[in-house]
């Protein structure tokens, strides 16, 4: 099924219908949600409200072929709602440092792991307007730009030239290539 | 490396070190039991929340024939309902309880934070919810 032949279903009460539209969307909410640098239960919060909100408007949504951006757009207010109460915006510096520990017991080999973990402590330093988009890009699945330039509210155009910067920022950082070029 | 495969080495770098939690996925699921097919939808019309925190968020909802007035202050919700009666029951996406409404007036305390909505019956029976607030 389509997304607008998800929402219609789902707006019927249709649970698996409902559920697919949680399993393709999830991962660019959380990945929002992490762009604004929320913890894990304010993130947690952020994502389960813009869910309800859908519930909500599950009959009333105006272009369900565009729930994505409906999605992102809606996910940015709450992730800004959530920081303005806190009396968190902007987003303090002191948070880069506090990025979460590697999970235990995934299946990589032990090399593999080191590379990915010196990278991901490489991203959480990466400065804040970078990392913020970049965060959003790494969702599963890749989200398409209309949508990052909803969640983050930057012109669509933009996206292209800040993300080779970025990514060049990053690879800088990462130094000589040494952990990336073998990946690939 | 190229961009596109940099980032998918990223991408799978999130997935590992950031994956979305499994109970935010079993509360997405859980959300769409919070639909309200029966009831009659009370629309935030006017919402002033003090921009630092502190002090209450006053708001008002109307539907055609109800209206409610809230006024949040920490975990404390009071409500002012013109054209229903009975209780008002508050509702989060874990818990609902029901409390009184005397005089138009109800108060309810130890209000969970996040998400809350306010249900209320018009005297003619038609359920009245409101839309969800941050509180």
């Amino acid at each position: 099924m389509d997304i607008p032949a998800l929402v219609a279903a789902a707006a019927r009460g249709d649970q698996s219908a409902w559920d697919a539209l949680v399993r393709q969307f999830s991962g660019l909410l959380w990945s929002i949600a992490r762009a604004y640098r929320l913890s894990d239960a304010d993130a947690a919060d952020a994502v389960q409200c813009t869910w309800i909100k859908l519930v909500e408007h599950l009959d009333r949504i105006a272009e369900p072929e565009r729930l994505a951006g409906w999605l992102s757009t809606t996910a940015r207010h709450e992730c800004l709602q959530l920081l303005r109460r806190s009396g968190r915006l902007p987003e303090p510096a002191e948070e880069i440092a506090d990025s979460p520990d590697p999970a235990p017991g995934v299946d990589h080999e032990l090399l593999t792991r080191e590379r990915d973990t010196a990278l991901w402590r490489v991203f959480e330093e990466l400065p804040d307007r970078c990392r913020r988009l970049l965060r959003v890009l790494m969702a599963s699945p890749p989200p398409a730009y209309a949508d990052v330039a909803l969640a983050l509210d930057m012109p669509v155009g933009s996206i292209g030239p800040i993300r080779q910067r970025c990514l060049g920022k990053l690879k800088a950082l990462v130094g000589g290539n040494e952990l990336l070029e073998e990946r690939s | 490396m190229n961009d596109d495969d940099f980032l998918d080495v990223l991408r799978a770098a999130a997935d590992e070190f950031d994956p979305v939690p499994a109970g935010v996925l079993r509360d997405a699921s859980a959300a769409l039991a919070l639909r309200t097919l029966d009831a009659e939808l009370a629309e935030l019309v006017e919402e002033e929340a003090l921009v630092r925190g502190d002090g209450p968020l006053t708001l008002a909802f109307e539907s055609a024939r109800v209206t409610v007035s809230l006024e949040i202050s920490d975990d404390v919700v009071r409500g002012l309902v013109t054209g229903a009666e009975g209780e008002a029951v508050v509702e989060t996406p874990r818990s609902r309880r029901a409390v009184p409404i005397t005089d138009g007036w109800f108060i309810a305390t130890e209000v969970p934070p996040g998400l809350v909505r306010i249900r209320v019956t018009t005297s003619d029976g038609t359920p009245v919810v409101t839309q969800w607030v941050r509180r």
